[in-house]
């Protein structure tokens, strides 16, 4: 999820149904585990998810995710010191 | 410093982890070692079957270097043909190109054909079969390319990208 979040950084995710495009989320997903994605659409009986990064596997490549994958909508992040903060 | 105090905590195992980047693409791909290895096979197969020596063991020697040399590069072939395949071909690339799978598996099961026998007839379709995948991989690209043969033994015939 670079730039949006840097690697190593801490995420604090509330509990919630009321999603929306945009959100970004923490998910269970079968192929790729616990992942945190951006909610790209709605689709019928879930949702797609995207990354923010170049580096992200694709929507395609997630798949659609349903509700009840998704744990949680992103409250805020710790985000990890960058190289130049050490 | 509330990060390192988070980190104090992540240490004892208090925090959940979730994968926010799946993959580390470079973004480098090029088939021309999977061609490279290909035409080592057959490079490899030949000088199998052309060794002549008065002392069988130096013999034996050799043919015992050139088939461990043979099952590596087959395995190369099939290791760089797997990575262009598996983190390259993605997406809307895969739904246009959708022969890709079948090519690969031709080239799986050819490469491995090479590395339990010495025919060079398979060794040569290995070759052909890398050449498709490497026409594939530049059209993809938008990038002609052309046969040409190769400047050393065995001199075949294989695709170069004109840049």
């Amino acid at each position: 999820m670079e730039p949006t979040l840097p690697d190593r950084s801490f995420a604090v995710f509330r509990a919630t149904k009321n999603l929306r495009v945009g959100d970004i989320v923490l998910a269970k997903h079968p192929k790729y585990g616990t992942i945190i994605k951006a909610i790209s659409k709605r689709a019928p009986d879930g949702f797609r998810l995207r990354g923010t990064s170049q580096s992200s596997v694709t929507e395609e490549e997630i798949g659609t995710v349903s509700a009840n994958q998704i744990e949680g909508r992103l409250a805020f992040t710790i985000r990890a010191k960058s190289a130049g903060q050490l | 410093m509330i990060h390192d105090i988070l980190n104090q905590l992540d240490k004892l195992g208090m925090v959940d982890h979730a994968k926010a980047h799946c993959d580390i693409p470079c973004g480098i791909y090029d088939p021309a070692p999977a061609l490279i290895a290909a035409v080592t096979v057959v490079r490899l197969m030949d000088i199998m079957r052309d060794a002549k020596s008065e002392d069988p063991v130096a013999l034996a020697n050799l043919h015992a270097r050139c088939a461990l040399r043979k099952e590596e590069e087959a395995e190369r072939v099939k290791q760089e043909v797997r990575v262009i395949w598996g983190d390259y071909f993605k997406g809307p690339l895969l739904e246009q190109h959708p022969e890709v799978h079948a090519l690969v598996h031709s080239i799986m099961m050819k490469g491995s054909a090479c590395k339990q026998d010495v025919h060079r007839d398979d060794a040569l379709a290995l070759v052909e079969l890398v050449n498709q995948f490497a026409e594939l991989f530049w059209k993809t690209k938008s990038i002609g390319t052309k046969r040409a043969k190769c400047p050393y033994p065995p001199n075949l015939d294989v695709i170069y990208p004109v840049l």
